[in-house]
């Protein structure tokens, strides 16, 4: 078996390395965000369905954004 | 057709000793549906314009709504209304807790307290039955002592009791009423008017069970909670770290609000006083409210420091009396808010007045002889939890802060007004204008000052189309998808309008935000007309509902006007309109231009005179407030 293709993304304005072919839904759970998160890639915003397929490219630009509340 | 019920209301003559049953008819009470509606309905028909908040003359009213006490989550919130000794404005505020399903239990829709009584007094209610008793022997004791008491007295361990502390006997303008010795009617110095009354505290023993008109249907609604709970991290989330599990997130975004509100950025401190850490270290259980699922509310104990009866800080107290006070030990944060349940006291305006206190010392215009040898400097904890005893017991500088930071910075001047982080007097809540500016809007414009529980927040309208959050707003109005939480432009004045009504009714039904609210909490919109439906049988409809909401604002707005306030009350600290100078968040701010244009087109979008942002007749009859002309 060959090691796992590494790739290069910017997550919420840091570089970070994930695995090739990670989905949205992957890299949240990998970064421990919750899932009901807004994401955006690429500056382009994704609907919450296609995060479990959404595979993320070389490159790519992520913001992950959580909204904040309490009381 | 169901009839609306009619609301049953005991009405006490302090003066007098008199008490009086009334009923109120249910073609009457469907317009003002309880809670703060209904409470601000029966206030206003005796209140004369021009009575002073402090004054005997003032009505000070405690309601709930008729959904109240049935068994199921986010239904057991009881209202407070009376004008602010605070703000001056028609006041408001509502706990949690079981005491607002006892007092449906035993009959009572609304308690209505005029006049003065010559002696302390608390009241007694028990079904039908209604009695005041002498309280001069519980009169300068702490709230955990006379609810032991009390229990005592009665014997009986299963009453439900709302009372002031010594904060409140000594009128500081942000005493609150608390019940269970930690949930509070924080806000608004709804504590101070029942201290001017020499009501020390008012007791509900245990009733029967409410039934719901349609059983299968209502319990079908409440068992749902449990797989909902299972749904939803976000309210799963609620329930596990509180209120405070965002407070660090908040800091990394750069949007908490810091020493005085000079920084939202937080690194020092954040993780030491946010809720997961209060869950790892000395969090000893999750509480909760009337057959609530949730179980949000926290109980800590620190053994020889903090006593577990005063139960646990919620975000905005962790904020207020820790980022707020530049304080970073979660420890001191504890014993803070333990000391404000004990003496009754709102944890918000109490921090906020203290790090004014703060800001004006490190400026030089508080000196150490002023503090009476407290070092007042930024991060002392030690010095704030001082400052917390002597406002509630109003010694030395205590007794200029509990007048709160807008009336102190006018004795202690030098420019110390710009350090009053207030709007209408009363001091901000933790969430910044900057990030969420549709949320500055409302503090701005809110009838009874800055509040955070009284308009959705700008978050969710980032959220994807197709989450929940943006699924159940639909049910309100749609809105423009954003990138960010920054902007404030004519879509989210709407959204601020609208949601505000959203809210507004469930303070007049008596439901919890974080569970009947629009957007990401357990239950939406739609179950909400589902629990009117099989709660009691009222088929009513979100447009009823939003017209009931906007009504209580209106009427609110209107007794305003009566008092005089206007437009231009409707501001916000100039430090929002300065950009962050550090932090994530460097360089945002709110644009000053954005908000005024905001401002303006909320008043005309709520039928508000542009000039005067009060309302038109025309608005007023729309909502059948025609009385009020």
């Amino acid at each position: 078996m060959g090691e796992t293709k590494r790739i290069s993304i910017t997550l919420n304005h840091k570089p970070c390395e994930i695995d090739a072919g990670m989905t949205v839904s992957e890299l949240l759970s990998f970064k421990g965000f919750p899932k009901s998160v807004a994401v955006f890639v690429n500056k382009t915003p994704l609907l919450m369905k296609t995060y479990p397929t959404y595979e993320l490219k070389e490159a790519d630009t992520v913001i992950v954004f959580r909204p904040l509340g309490g009381g | 057709m169901v009839i609306f019920p009619e609301a049953k209301i005991l009405e006490i003559d302090l003066t007098s000793g008199t008490i009086n049953r009334k009923t109120l008819p249910g073609e009457i009470y469907r317009l003002y549906p309880g809670g703060s509606a209904l409470g601000l309905y029966l206030m206003m028909q005796d209140y004369i314009p021009g009575t002073e908040a402090l004054d005997r003359g003032n009505v000070l009213v405690f309601s709930v709504s008729p959904l109240t006490g049935l068994p199921i989550s986010g239904i057991s919130r009881m209202n407070v209304t009376a004008r602010s000794p605070l703000t001056g404005t028609a006041g408001d505020s509502q706990s949690g807790g079981f005491i607002a399903s006892y007092l449906k239990m035993n009959g009572w829709d609304a308690i209505v307290f005029k006049g003065k009584s010559q002696k302390p007094v608390y009241l007694v209610i028990d079904g039908n039955k209604a009695e005041l008793k002498d309280a001069s022997h519980l009169w300068g004791k702490v709230t955990g002592e006379v609810e032991s008491s009390l229990q005592d007295e009665l014997g009986d361990k299963n009453i439900e009791v709302a009372q002031i502390g010594p904060a409140g006997e000594n009128l500081v303008k942000y005493a609150c009423i608390i019940n269970k010795c930690s949930r509070a009617n924080g806000r608004n110095g709804m504590g101070a008017v029942m201290g001017s009354k020499n009501l020390k505290a008012m007791v509900v023993k245990k009733g029967r069970p409410m039934v719901a008109a349609d059983t299968e249907a209502f319990m079908a609604l409440a068992r749902s909670s449990r797989k909902r709970l299972e749904e939803n991290e976000g309210v799963a989330g609620l329930g596990l770290n509180g209120t405070d599990g965002d407070l660090e997130g908040f800091s990394d975004s750069g949007f908490l609000p810091t020493r005085n509100w000079k920084t939202g950025y937080f690194p020092e401190g954040a993780t030491n006083i946010t809720g997961t850490t209060m869950y790892e270290t000395v969090l000893k259980e999750r509480d909760t409210c009337y057959a609530c699922a949730v179980r949000c509310k926290r109980v800590v104990e620190i053994p020889g420091r903090v006593d577990p009866v005063y139960g646990g800080p919620e975000y905005e107290t962790c904020a207020a009396l820790g980022s707020y006070c530049g304080v970073t030990d979660l420890a001191e944060v504890c014993e803070a808010n333990m000391l404000c349940n004990m003496y009754g006291m709102d944890t918000i305006s109490c921090g906020a007045t203290i790090s004014f206190a703060m800001e004006c010392f490190e400026e030089g215009l508080l000196t150490s002889e002023q503090a009476e040898g407290l070092d007042l400097k930024f991060g002392n904890g030690a010095a704030v939890n001082a400052l917390v005893k002597k406002i509630a017991l109003r010694e030395g500088l205590g007794d200029l802060l509990a007048e709160g930071s807008a009336r102190a910075s006018e004795k202690i001047g030098g420019g110390s007004e710009k350090f009053s982080m207030s709007v209408k007097k009363q001091e901000m809540p933790a969430h910044m204008p900057q990030y969420k500016p549709a949320v500055g809007l409302v503090y701005a414009v809110n009838p009874f000052g800055a509040d955070h529980q009284s308009s959705e927040h700008d978050v969710f309208l980032v959220m994807p189309p197709d989450s929940r959050e943006r699924e159940r707003l639909s049910k309100l109005g749609i809105w423009k998808g954003y990138d960010n939480p920054y902007e404030l432009d004519a879509e989210k004045v709407r959204f601020a309008l609208d949601t505000q009504k959203y809210f507004s009714v469930l303070d007049s039904l008596s439901l919890c935000q974080f569970v009947w609210g629009p957007s990401w909490e357990l239950y939406g919109p739609d179950e909400l007309l589902e629990l009117c439906r099989a709660g009691l049988g009222w088929e009513t409809s979100l447009y009823e509902l939003m017209m009931a909401g906007e009504r209580r604002i209106n009427m609110m707005r209107q007794f305003n006007a009566r008092e005089g306030f206007t437009a231009a009350d409707d501001t916000l600290p100039a430090r929002l309109f300065e950009p962050f100078t550090d932090g994530p968040a460097k360089g945002i701010h709110v644009d000053r231009d954005a908000f005024e244009a905001g401002k303006k087109l909320y008043y005309e979008m709520a039928g508000w005179d542009p000039q005067t942002g009060n309302p038109t007749a025309a608005t007023l009859k729309k909502l059948s407030l025609d009385w009020l002309l």
